[in-house]
């Protein structure tokens, strides 16, 4: 029973982790923007592929090839945000999800096109790639990594947000762009610069939790609802609102799953309901 | 323009979309000067003040400043420029401390951290606490803070007595009147309450929809209520 309990909430925690990766920059560019990306679940799949090329076809080491994910995708995101993006702030919802949704397409079509339509999977090194002992008990070490990632990201987002000048910079814009502006604050380099930033972290996120959700063209249309449903639940323009919303996510998705696997997914979206239901604007919300 | 005035307005015609508010509108602030606002509800003055910061569509007209003109400027780079801006709702980042709350916007300057609570002692004690958690007064004094930390050239203020208690109100005066007679800075204020506006400023400007009614000084109209009345509505020297 304990080494099933336990087996469950590691399993859950590694899922919380990709979650939390692949969604905190969600959470960030759309409290701060106001702007729902639904495409971004697309910029985790592209560095997903990063590091899959990066490992496979030029043969970096998988150390290399994370941080090469990040700056690949969050240059493209930036790229995007000042091409395009930038022309949808405080458009209607409507059309932010059209162009979003088609940006996502586009990207399925793109990869499919580069990759073909089947799952690929970076090269994992030697030392991930086997079972780590703890209190007698057997965990993949790759799942170990991913957890410990999850955690590193978390504080180091934290340091950023919290205790930086540009993290103040962004959580004052998020509060009130008008007035973030009338002090100084050039709101649109930070948007440039945050949407990067997300971006980035979602594509490392890709790379780093290629081995919980496999890496796919139609990645960013499948867990795009787990995406904003941690989101939804933590809160926009939070960083530990995803957190723990991904850590509820993860365990009860997974629980779920292993001790009755015929209601589905069921309890994951029950839990949902429930928290909106009590917390519009999620459990760390600044607005719904 | 000359360089002895810090701000300069020409002609100017703004509002919100194509809602002209603020109609042909020209007057100068020389350095240093103080100028308070005064008028009936309605005519213009938060206009005014939201014009000169960047913050409605300018349809006609230059607003200068220091002998730049700034009309085109978002309001960041007049920020940057040297405008200072206290808004009538305070609008205070709640997710931020106090203390975050006046170094946010912080460019170098004779305004410090120290120089700000030397004046509000108030928020040295909150300095932890966030945004939200403070009262209405000491909302006020951080949003002077805030701006007098983006060490202006012009302070634009907002109604800044507006909403509080009559014991916070004479506090907040009484700082105010020490930066009118210490520091070097330009003041705009608007203010509904005009015996405060005319006591804290020695020249006065009274608008009437959009336009300006009078513009001179102050104590002509503190020797001369009918005039008062006559410009603000019957009762504006009550206030």
């Amino acid at each position: 029973m304990l080494t099933a309990a336990l087996t469950i909430i590691f399993h859950g925690l590694a899922f919380a982790m990709v979650l939390y990766i692949v969604s905190v920059g969600l959470g960030i560019t759309m409290g701060l923007m106001n702007f729902a990306n639904l495409a971004h679940g697309a910029f985790a799949a592209a560095g997903g592929y990063v590091v899959v090329v990066a490992t496979k076809a030029l043969g970096w080491p998988f150390w290399a090839a994370l941080p090469a994910a990040f700056v690949v995708v969050a240059l493209t995101g930036a790229v995007i945000e000042r091409l395009v993006v930038r022309t949808l702030y405080g458009a209607d919802e409507l059309r932010q999800v059209l162009f979003s949704i088609a940006l996502l397409f586009m990207a399925i079509a793109g990869f499919t096109l580069a990759f073909g339509p089947l799952q690929q999977q970076p090269e994992i090194p030697a030392a991930l790639s086997g079972q780590i002992g703890a209190g007698g008990l057997e965990f993949p070490a790759y799942r170990s990594f991913v957890i410990v990632a999850g955690v590193l990201i978390l504080g180091a987002l934290w340091l950023l947000i919290g205790r930086t000048r540009m993290g103040m910079r962004i959580r004052a814009a998020v509060d009130n762009r008008n007035m973030a502006e009338a002090i100084g604050v050039d709101t649109k380099l930070l948007f440039t610069m945050t949407f990067a930033l997300g971006t980035g972290i979602a594509g490392l996120g890709g790379g780093i939790g290629a081995d919980v959700l496999s890496i796919t063209p139609t990645y960013g249309q499948e867990y795009l609802v787990l995406f904003l449903i941690v989101v939804a639940v933590g809160g926009l323009g939070s960083i530990f609102g995803p957190f723990v919303a991904a850590l509820c996510i993860g365990i009860v998705d997974v629980a779920g799953k292993y001790l009755i696997p015929e209601f589905g997914a069921f309890f994951i979206y029950g839990v949902v309901i429930a928290i909106l239901l009590a917390k519009p604007a999620g459990l760390f919300g600044v607005r719904s | 323009m000359p360089e002895t005035q810090s701000l300069s307005l020409r002609n100017v015609r703004a509002g919100y979309g194509s809602t002209v508010v603020l109609e042909d509108l020209s007057f100068d602030l020389p350095l240093g000067e103080k100028l308070s606002v005064i008028g009936r509800n309605g005519v213009g003055k938060t206009t005014l003040l939201a014009t000169i910061m960047g913050l409605t569509k300018l349809h006609g007209g230059h607003i200068g400043l220091g002998g730049t003109d700034i009309a085109a400027l978002r309001p960041n780079r007049r920020a940057h420029a040297g405008l200072g801006f206290v808004p009538q709702q305070r609008e205070i980042f709640p997710s931020l401390t106090v203390e975050e709350n006046l170094l946010v916007g912080l460019r170098p300057g004779a305004w410090t951290l120290e120089r700000v609570y030397d004046l509000f002692p108030r928020l040295q004690q909150r300095r932890s606490n966030m945004g939200n958690q403070l009262s209405g007064g000491e909302q006020q004094m951080l949003a002077f803070g805030r701006a007098l930390l983006t060490n202006p050239r012009v302070l634009l203020l907002d109604e800044p007595f507006e909403g509080l208690a009559p014991v916070i109100v004479e506090q907040l005066f009484h700082a105010l009147l020490r930066l009118r007679d210490e520091d070097q800075l330009s003041i705009i204020m608007v203010e509904q309450h005009a015996k405060l506006a005319l006591a804290f400023a020695p020249r006065t400007m009274v608008m009437s929809r959009g336009r300006i009614a009078f513009d001179g000084d102050s104590r002509t109209l503190i020797e001369n209520p009918d005039r008062l009345d006559a410009l603000c509505g019957i009762g504006a020297t009550q206030h």
